[in-house]
């Protein structure tokens, strides 16, 4: 997976919950930046908001010392935003539950699959030295861009 | 995120407001735990004025959901403004609760639970 180098945007802010409304108002600000419709601003805040508590929870074990890294990139037709920890790799998916058949009843487990409904672009790779990265790609136009992306899920990641 | 409870007769009406996420989520459910706990087993659940919910929220919806049912009591969810409509219909969550458009016809159909006992 390529990383942005250039007209990027980068935070890296601690694995607390208390950040969590910072993220917020970034990704609010980012939306209107964007003249983001209500639909897809509210997807952008839902997506973002699991994929930081994703890294808080799951990423960074409860250790507020480590760091989230959050990149955004504007390509124009593209918001693109890599969410990045160094916790302990990409955590399975509870074995009921598959990439095709979620199991939505479940207290524990969705987040990854919301992300997915929810973004236009999806990708997961380990972080080099340990840690995830996610990947998320938003059409900036109306609807859904002609021709997806698609989602790659890295195979260690269930 | 907070809550305001009104207590109608057999059951309480728990209004929700602000962002239902990871904090949220344990306020929510340590407030419901707690009515459990004093047999208040019936209950609405106004979402009107939540403006935001993730897989954080949805699972404590989903935890007091089972606990109240556990308890055999009754959790219904009322008045959900579109975003969280949206959210439910994603996660097929619409098909798990027990969702009233507005907050007089969830009263309405406690009341007619309590005529019908």
């Amino acid at each position: 997976m390529s990383r942005p180098e250039n007209d990027e945007v980068r935070l890296c802010l601690p694995a607390r919950t208390e950040c969590l409304s910072w993220v917020h108002l970034f990704v609010d600000r980012l939306a209107d930046d964007h003249n983001f419709g209500e639909k897809k601003k509210n997807g952008l805040s839902v997506a973002v908001s699991e994929a930081f508590t994703n890294a808080i929870i799951h990423g960074s074990l409860g250790d507020e010392s480590r760091i989230v890294e959050i990149v955004l990139r504007n390509t124009g037709e593209w918001i693109q935003i890599w969410i990045t920890d160094h916790g302990a790799g990409p955590a399975e998916l509870p074995p009921e539950m598959t990439w095709d058949n979620p199991d939505w009843r479940r207290e524990n487990g969705r987040g990854l699959h919301l992300i997915r409904k929810l973004t236009d672009e999806l990708e997961l790779t380990e972080t080099e030295g340990g840690g995830l990265t996610i990947k998320m790609g938003f059409f900036t136009g109306e609807g859904r861009p002609a021709h997806l992306p698609g989602i790659k899920i890295d195979s260690s990641t269930k | 995120m907070e809550l305001q409870i009104e207590s109608a007769g057999t059951f309480d009406v728990i209004n929700v407001a602000g962002r239902l996420d990871l904090v949220g989520a344990n306020t929510l459910k340590d407030e419901i735990r707690r009515r459990l706990q004093d047999r208040r087993i019936l209950m609405i659940l106004n979402l009107h004025k939540v403006d935001f919910i993730n897989s954080s929220g949805l699972g404590a919806l989903v935890s007091v959901l089972k606990d109240v049912r556990l308890a055999n009591g009754r959790l219904v969810l009322c008045d959900l403004v579109p975003y969280v409509q949206e959210i439910f219909a994603i996660t097929q969550l619409a098909n798990v609760f027990e969702i009233f458009s507005t907050d007089q016809e969830a009263r309405v159909s406690f009341t007619e639970q309590s005529a019908t006992i």
